[in-house]
């Protein structure tokens, strides 16, 4: 099933800044994690792994590749699954 | 012997390293003889892992060992007062021991080397704790815990179980490239003439830390392990064991020793880059390292062993760096862990085996699980069935997190001097 | 065959980071202040040990590629960085020829067991922190040590107990010896966690003082040494003492190692034991008590101002010598013996008069 409550913005952009250790005007919708914030592999599944555990959707694990942006990452929840217990 | 001084003992200048017995736990099978047969056969050992609770891991698919019985297969050490990675390594050592056509006196009489690689040690052992620690809280601490969780435990093993002494003894923890490193440091002392003889390889046992870190990580296969499949979508864990013992030609052919293959030489080197991608030039280097060591030309070079963990990045990475020292002319390069899923520590030490199992017996273990090659990954990878072949010369990766690489060589050994095959 | 030399040596230890501190507080036998460890899920609020002061991960090493980094990789990275200082940066193409080998007991076992938790704990079982993955490799402290400062050289890490830091010595000779890599840096580390606390206590009384840190010295061969020698290594030996029967495995070991040294026992200028808890230890000071005159035996500190500090004992008693000042040329000897069974000797030359004061 789909979430069909709007994204919690504002948590994903807590989330992501936290784990990029960045200060929140440094994180725009496009700027990229990796080459923009020297992010690597593990930093996107860092943040796939949190929004998960956070907001309790599933996000299938090929979605990882595509989590490079803030924006890539609200499309991505826009779609995702909410976990069952 | 001496960190640097210069080896004593009746043969001057470097002794020719050789491989006499094999001790092997496995998914596919325990001891050498099952091992061989599985290997020719295809075999695959993939099942439901039951050492830990799996529920609720997105699957439960490993490759564990069937049919071990700790108190039958070992001596002296209790099961009771180990950890299962120990008692594979102890069991496994005497398995190969008694494939060598040797026993626990001849081990005594002479000065030798134990080195077993692992990559989690006794981390089962540190699950089993943790769980006790969160149920009943620090009475779980109690005082046979810290031998028992100790990562020199598992060569500790092998000495405890044979009854040994004048031996020096170490474990390697270079993750899952800890086989090799362990082969090529009694090779190392062996050849040197320091050690009569050496008990090296690798052994680690399925446990619920490491499976939790690469189902997080997306790396675990659904079904089946597919090395350099295009649609290859990760590795199975796995656990096992595999011992070699290593000896100087002159002390096997004075013995009638039944020789697998020589221990040519190897190379270590170290990415230095990334704690868990593969770096492509780093590896060519390991290789080139290992070639020179041996004294080996890459034409030379019959059947590559490869690290292989069915994972889209190490594959690719792998691959391309086999290009790099082969250029097009690459040998058949095949990936065991298909058939025997990533036996961590083990996985290089296990690779050896089969490396010379396929020289003794002419035959080439198949990448199994395959269905097309990865365009990226442009190798014969012997997909599914065995193939007869004259191996003489094989090279076997082993590639760690850390980017700690470790590559060697194994040649069939010609019985008469002068016929070498190099 | 050349010999391998210590051409520079450094610590982060109880007394601070830095070779210096470890030095001054072992020449003059003092022992470091005792403070709280990290604050853990098993730790005891009132539980003190001789831990490194204040030391914080990323604030030794700074935010790039820390995060997530447990406290024995980032001990171990801090200490390679000690030992380069001075050296320019590596190429582009990193530094080919060098390598490390570190020994450790288990890695980071607080770091294993978090997981583990966590993965008990979490609403799924595969929810557990993805910046510790890396450190769930015991390699992690060599191999970051390695990353930071781009050596591309043979990168071990062995564990043996309380062997680990002979044990590492012993290997970088051999790679240096074999031609595998022109410097070794060597070593050993432990990390104070109150796992490793409850551990320790339960096996060896509950009076028993732990203690952390991380040695290592940097070898290079003997006739190609771009740096001082500050000593050279003669010759390790270690092999394995039947179930608490430590005396006549370790009498041994140390008569084969200053056989392969080529020095007589009577020309050692001072002996350091690693002073391990319980039988093992006290066996192990007979032996030194058989071996050696008094005075041999209190020329150089004990690690036991240190704490119990297991896996990076070995390191901490080259130290040990290191810091000693005296004439060049003398011979010095540590040994080792773990509970377990391992026993070991190592003989030096020292080249150097020592620290200055």
């Amino acid at each position: 099933m789909n979430v069909n409550t709007p994204v919690d913005v504002p948590a994903v952009r807590a989330i992501i800044t936290d784990i990029l250790e960045l200060d929140d005007d440094e994180l725009t919708g496009t700027s990229l994690f990796i080459e923009d914030h020297g992010a690597d592999s593990l930093g996107a599944i860092e943040i796939l792994s949190r929004i998960e555990k956070e907001l309790g959707v599933v996000i299938p694990q090929d979605a990882l590749v595509k989590l490079v942006h803030l924006d890539a990452v609200l499309d991505v929840l826009a779609t995702a699954e909410r976990r069952t217990p | 012997m001496s960190a640097a001084g210069i080896p004593a003992g009746p043969v001057a200048g470097p002794r020719r390293v050789v491989l006499t017995g094999c001790g092997v736990l496995s998914s596919i099978g325990n001891g050498v003889a099952e091992f061989t047969t599985a290997l020719r056969a295809g075999r695959v050992g993939t099942g439901d892992i039951t050492v830990f609770d799996t529920t609720g891991f997105p699957s439960r698919r490993g490759h564990q060992v069937h049919g071990f019985d700790a108190a039958t297969a070992l001596h002296r050490v209790r099961p009771e007062h180990s950890g299962r990675a120990t008692q594979f390594a102890a069991a496994a050592a005497r398995m190969a021991l008694d494939d060598a056509g040797l026993d626990e006196a001849w081990l005594r009489e002479r000065r030798g080397t134990v080195v077993v690689g692992t990559t989690d040690g006794e981390v089962g052992e540190l699950d089993l704790l943790t769980r006790s620690a969160l149920a009943i809280g620090l009475g779980a601490f109690t005082g046979a815990a810290l031998s028992r969780t100790a990562t020199g435990s598992l060569a500790l093993g092998v000495v405890r179980e044979l009854g040994l002494s004048d031996v020096e003894s170490s474990t390697i923890a270079t993750a899952c490239a800890a086989g090799n490193y362990a082969i090529g440091a009694g090779f190392d002392a062996v050849r040197s003439g320091r050690s009569a003889w050496a008990l090296v390889g690798g052994a680690d046992a399925l446990n619920r830390k490491t499976f939790a870190g690469f189902a997080r990580l997306g790396l675990v296969a659904p079904d089946e392990c597919r090395p350099f499949d295009a649609d290859r979508v990760g590795l199975l864990t796995g656990e096992g064991a595999g011992l070699l013992l290593l000896e100087s030609e002159e002390s096997a052919l004075a013995r009638g020793a039944h020789i697998y293959a020589e221990v040519l030489g190897y190379g270590l080197n170290c990415d230095a880059s990334h704690p868990t991608t593969p770096e492509e030039n780093s590896v060519a280097r390991c290789i080139r390292l290992a070639l020179e060591s041996a004294s080996v030309k890459p034409d030379e070079v019959d059947l590559i062993s490869a690290h292989g963990t069915g994972t889209r990045t190490n594959d690719t990475t792998e691959i391309a760096a086999i290009r790099q020292v082969y250029g097009d002319e690459v040998p058949r390069t095949v990936g065991v862990k298909g058939m025997i899923g990533h036996t961590m520590g083990a996985a290089s030490a296990l690779g050896a085996i089969a490396s010379a199992l396929a020289i003794r017996h002419g035959f080439i273990p198949p990448t199994a699980n395959h269905r097309s090659t990865d365009p990226d990954c442009p190798v014969d990878v012997v997909p599914n069935a065995s193939v007869p072949a004259d191996v003489r010369i094989v090279q076997n990766n082993g590639l760690a997190f850390g980017g700690n690489n470790a590559v060697v060589l194994l040649g069939r050994h010609e019985s008469h001097r002068g016929e070498s095959v190099r | 065959m050349s010999t391998a030399v210590i051409t520079a040596w450094s610590a982060v230890s109880p007394y601070g980071t830095g070779r210096a501190p470890l030095a001054a507080g072992l020449r003059t036998r003092t022992a470091p202040p005792e403070s709280a460890g990290p604050e853990e899920w098993t730790a005891q609020p009132a539980a003190t040990a001789r831990v490194v002061p204040g030391f914080e991960v990323r604030e030794a090493l700074g935010k790039a590629g820390t995060r997530g980094m447990d406290r024995l990789t980032g001990l171990a990275a801090v200490t390679v960085r000690e030992v380069l200082s001075g050296e320019p940066p590596a190429g582009e193409d990193g530094d080919l020829g060098t390598g490390i080998v570190l020994g450790t007991a288990s890695g980071s076992i607080q770091g294993f067991m978090e997981f583990t938790k966590a993965s008990l704990e979490g609403e799924r079982p595969i929810d557990v922190m993805p910046s510790r993955i890396p450190n769930m490799a015991m390699n992690r402290a060599a191999s970051a040590g390695a990353i930071r400062h781009a050596l591309k050289g043979p990168n071990t890490t062995v564990a043996a107990g309380r062997l680990s830091g002979l044990v590492a010595l012993d290997q970088a000779c051999r790679l240096l010896a074999d031609g595998r890599a022109e410097r070794m840096l060597a070593g050993s580390a432990e990390e104070f966690s109150a796992t490793r606390a409850h551990l320790t206590r339960a096996a060896h009384g509950d009076g028993v003082v732990l203690g952390e840190g991380c040695v290592m010295v940097l070898l290079e061969h003997g006739d190609t040494a771009t740096g001082e020698p500050l000593a050279e290594v003669l010759a390790v030996h270690h092999r394995v003492a039947p179930p608490g029967e430590f005396t006549a495995a370790l009498t041994a070991a140390v008569r084969a190692a200053l056989a392969e040294a080529g020095v007589p026992s009577g020309t050692v200028w001072a002996a350091v034991p690693g002073e391990a808890p319980g039988p093992a230890g006290e066996q192990e000071r007979r032996v030194h008590e058989e071996l050696f005159p008094a005075d041999v035996r209190a020329r150089a500190a004990s690690v036991a101002l240190l704490g119990e500090t297991a896996a990076a004992t070995g390191a901490y008693q080259l130290a040990a010598l290191l810091s000693e000042p005296g004439e060049p040329g003398r011979i010095a000897l540590v040994t080792a013996t773990d509970p377990d069974g391992p026993v070991g000797c190592a003989v030096l030359r020292l080249l150097t008069e020592g620290e200055s004061a």
